[in-house]
């Protein structure tokens, strides 16, 4: 008894420390979290004094390397070799962007229940079936047969966990304290991984399974209508001129029944990117510029997030000095500049991840049928650790396609509804599994001088095929769709695909000669925003993927009047809100609303609608009204067919206007679920009248602008659903959105814009929605966001070694051996 | 006498968390109200105050110091986040409560043992 006291305080003072030390849910560990030893004021990153120099000895460097930190925090590294400025790049990725660069790999890699638990298991499993880690080894191992390559990711690796070393637990970034765990030491795979993510986010779009079920189900003249085969491309990127002459065609088989697939699949594919992944770019030629230099400008159309997936920088060695834009876990600059050239990208749009059907000899799935005999499978072993609860394993087969994605352990279903071709397997074909070094490209054009080194960067860039864009202080402009793409047939790859024999397998690669590339074109420009690289009449290949037309179509428009064109007419275009879209449907839609007996809050929308001037600014009510319909019509003509067809897939949202322009009552306006025959005057006026009471709840909310209606937020990188204001950065008023130059949605848009004036010096400016640095407590965590939103720039500074006593600079590290 | 008795305390513990602090994990700092508990001939409730206070002073000492250096920026986005409605005041009052309970836990449990040791005599 005379223990009792002890053992009772004792107890509770264990146990509280035990609550303090743990994680619960959500709840991050108090204890460790709000210790100023341990927990967030110790976060080395957050300082708000710096100071103004620095040195730091870190075994792996050759010679002296020296980094200044301009204004905004861009650091600008001299170095006398190659690695050590690789070695410096990994260092400051890791000490700005550590918890973003391994969550972003962890995520790649299937691994995120590790970090969070159970919730992300869907999540790890879509990603380990894909084969994103069996991609990302195959990729390594090619990079690390060419020797820039490999010592540049040795270097950067060494860099990262330079730093990583360096830190003890009271020191990791605060997201390690939220989430309670440490970092692991950096490795070659993660950087490969990373570009695998990449991939998957620009060339892994896949809607195989909703349009075999909607062709199964509602027949071919409605899935053309909801899928059209985009023979009416208005400006694609390539003129008919300058394609390539090509191979001989692809026959298509006569078998239609065969992929055309007998029996209805029933299942979604999770995880899908977002459709609008793409960016914008061009470059002038001099003949049309104020300063008679080409100027070339670029926007990337990704998540927004914080920390960005963008990170500035300078690389300067003996043989080059280039900035721009770095992806945190990878050594280079992706889209940038240096004195002689600027150079940019845009994503193809390609379709390159195909399904086929794979029939196994028996259960054990170790053969499956292929031209008539029993080809052997493989299995990969996959084990998912996972925090809080054991760890489960899951064996994926491999065939030589690829891996099967789904069998009956594997639904991929999101909608919880049972699939009824459970036992049904489908292997992926994706071109991210072919092994391919695509980081040589970059690592290449940073260093290039002229068009032939730009043609010489990027013949090896592999996937996810890209619109490299080009542009030099000699004044030539180009552009090249780059990547490896299989030579389809019609409709190769648009459903699902007989697995049994080979006739339905990608037969060829596009040879490198018939690669679209186009330079110094006589209107004096090249552009790309995501839509049809050619007119596909006078292309032999069957193009597939998913395009739009409405920005290249606008900005070629613009283009197509420069004059004497300043950098400040490029930022106007870049921030453009002109409405393509709705420019063409808004007649009709006018002339086929009768307002008469419509009530009067209703006549009222219908003139906001009628008196805007079809840009979406921020300030524009016009833009709501506009949107609201046009979201309500779609889901008034295809919500019947999708229904129907149980998984099918909204089609592009350009689609209805493209059907509506050529004939208003067409085949989907009316409702198969009902008797009579609606026409288009019904539906959409019973749309305009269906969204009148949210626009009176908008209206009263003061939120009819569009800016206030987008409400374009960034949120943080684990706060996907947008309720963790303090890391995030939300309710800006932005204009701007889908089809829209200025492609910014609620938390999608232009995730670093840049344009670049090829005079001697060159001149660059550019700004994206976060900051240099990835820490929360740190000023420079959102330095961007505002500038961003306000649709301006920072003047970009590449920087001389002889600049080194500059005013911008507001810290130096030099990094010794 | 009683005085010096809690200065002693008070310092004392103060040392041992300045030390435990940065060289073990965080709650290491509960040993110094545990020693001076046992040690010092004080009653349960002194020795709860006295181990209260001295963690409360550790951490607040802390607290001013660090958000002089680092700025008041991550003050806010945690009370934001925890969620304390952004209130920096909020922040400093739950973590300075949440030590406090700490720092008097431990030092009852060490005046606690100490009684059972003397009984044990």
């Amino acid at each position: 008894m005379r223990h009792i006291g002890t053992l009772f305080t004792g107890l509770i003072l264990i146990g509280f420390i035990y609550f303090l030390n743990s994680k619960w849910g959500a709840t991050p560990p108090l204890g460790k979290l709000l210790s100023p030893t341990h927990g967030y004021l110790q976060d080395p990153e957050i300082i708000d004094d710096y100071q103004k120099s620095v040195s730091l000895s870190l075994p792996g460097i050759k010679t002296p390397v020296h980094v200044y930190f301009d204004d905004r925090m861009v650091p600008h590294i001299f170095a006398d070799n190659d690695e050590d400025a690789y070695f410096v790049q990994g260092y400051l990725h890791a000490k700005d962007r550590l918890w973003q660069m391994e969550f972003q790999t962890h995520f790649a890699a299937g691994r995120l229940s590790e970090i969070v638990g159970e919730k992300a298991l869907p999540i790890d499993r879509a990603n380990r079936r894909l084969g994103m880690v069996y991609a990302a080894e195959l990729s390594l191992a090619e990079m690390e047969k060419d020797t820039l390559t490999y010592q540049s990711l040795n270097a950067y690796t060494a860099g990262v966990n330079a730093y990583i070393s360096g830190l003890s637990e009271k020191d990791y970034p605060l997201e390690y304290k939220i989430l309670d765990y440490s970092p692991e030491p950096w490795t070659n795979l993660k950087s490969a991984l990373l570009s695998k993510y990449m991939a998957k986010d620009l060339a892994a779009y896949d809607d195989d399974f909703e349009r075999t079920a909607v062709i199964a189900t509602l027949g071919k003249e409605v899935f053309d209508l909801m899928y059209p085969n985009r023979e009416d491309s208005i400006d694609p990127i390539i003129p008919k001129e300058f394609i390539p002459p090509a191979g001989k065609m692809i026959p298509k088989p006569v078998i239609d029944s065969n992929y055309f697939h007998p029996e209805m699949p029933n299942l979604i594919t999770p995880d899908k990117p977002d459709k609008d992944n793409g960016s914008n770019n061009w470059a002038l030629a001099g003949n049309l510029t104020a300063t008679g230099k080409p100027i070339l400008c670029n926007d990337p159309h990704l998540k927004l997030r914080l920390p960005s997936i963008w990170y500035e920088i300078q690389l300067t060695t003996p043989d080059y000095s280039c900035y721009g834009v770095s992806i945190p876990g990878a050594p280079g600059i992706l889209i940038g500049f240096n004195q002689h050239i600027a150079f940019g990208t845009t994503n193809a749009m390609r379709d390159v991840l195909d399904y086929y059907e794979i029939k196994f000899k028996d259960k054990s799935k170790s053969q499956y049928l292929y031209n008539g005999k029993w080809n052997n499978a493989t299995q990969r072993l996959e084990e998912f650790v996972i925090r809080g609860a054991s760890s489960i394993t899951d064996t994926v087969i491999y065939t030589h396609f690829g891996p099967v994605v789904y069998d009956e352990k594997y639904q991929g279903l999101k909608n919880g509804k049972p699939r009824s071709d459970r036992n049904k397997y489908y292997a992926a074909r994706w071109k991210a599994h072919d092994a391919s070094n695509d980081i040589i490209t970059f690592l290449m054009l940073n260093r290039a001088k002229n068009y032939d080194d730009y043609r010489n960067a990027i013949k090896r860039f592999s996937c996810p095929g890209q619109n490299l864009i080009f542009a030099s202080s000699s004044g030539d402009i180009a552009i090249t769709q780059q990547g490896v793409f299989p030579a389809k047939w019609k409709y190769q790859g648009e459903f699902i695909m007989e697995g049994q024999d080979s006739i339905f397998e990608w037969q060829n690669m596009i040879p490198p000669e018939e690669i679209l590339t186009m330079k110094n074109p006589k209107r004096g420009f090249v552009s790309s925003a995501n839509q049809l690289p050619v007119d596909p009449k006078d292309y032999p290949y069957y193009l597939g993927g998913d395009y739009v037309y409405e920005r290249g179509y606008r900005i070629n428009q613009v283009l197509a009047k420069a004059h004497k064109a300043t950098v400040q007419d490029m930022m106007n275009l870049q921030n453009d809100n002109f409405n393509t879209r709705a420019h063409q449907i808004r007649p009709l839609l006018l002339k086929t609303l009768k307002i008469q007996n419509f009530p009067s809050d209703a006549k009222e929308y219908f003139h906001i609608l009628e008196n805007w001037n079809l840009f979406n600014d921020s300030n524009s009510e016009g833009a709501t009204v506009y949107s609201l319909l046009m979201d309500s019509l779609n889901q008034s003509i295809w919500g019947d067919e999708l229904r129907k067809s149980i998984i099918g897939s909204l089609p592009e949202s350009n689609t209805l206007v493209q059907n509506l322009l050529k004939n208003k009552d067409f085949l989907c306006v009316d409702n198969i679920d009902t008797p009579e025959k609606e026409t288009f005057e019904q539906q959409l006026t019973k749309s305009f009248l269906s969204i009148i009471p949210e626009l009176n709840k908008i209206k009263n909310s003061g939120k009819l602008a569009w800016g206030a209606y987008k409400q374009t937020g960034i949120p943080h990188l684990i706060d996907q659903k947008q309720n963790m204001p303090a890391l995030s950065r939300l309710n800006l008023n932005v204009g701007g959105g889908e089809g829209i130059v200025n492609a910014t949605k609620q938390s999608h848009g232009p995730s670093w814009k840049m344009i670049v004036s090829m005079t001697s010096p060159v001149e660059a400016w550019g700004v994206y929605p976060g900051g240099q640095s990835g820490h929360p407590g740190n000023q420079y965590y959102d330095t961007g966001v505002t500038t961003w939103a306000s649709g301006s720039y920072f003047k970009l500074w590449l920087m001389k070694a002889t600049e080194s006593n500059s005013a911008k600079v507001k810290q130096t590290i030099v990094f010794n051996p | 006498m009683k005085f010096t008795k809690y200065l002693i305390f008070l310092l004392g513990a103060i040392l041992i968390a300045f030390l435990c602090a940065y060289i073990g994990p965080w709650w290491l700092i509960v040993l110094g109200p545990i020693i001076f508990g046992f040690i010092l001939k004080l009653s349960h409730t002194e020795s709860f105050m006295l181990g209260a206070l001295s963690l409360l002073l550790f951490w607040g000492g802390l607290f001013a110091y660090e958000a002089g250096s680092t700025g008041s920026l991550i003050f806010e986005k945690i009370a934001y986040l925890l969620p304390l409605k952004g209130s920096k005041s909020a922040l400093i009052i739950v973590s300075l409560a949440i030590i406090g309970i700490l720092g008097g836990l431990a030092g009852l449990n060490g005046s606690y043992w100490k009684r059972s040791m003397q009984l044990s005599k």
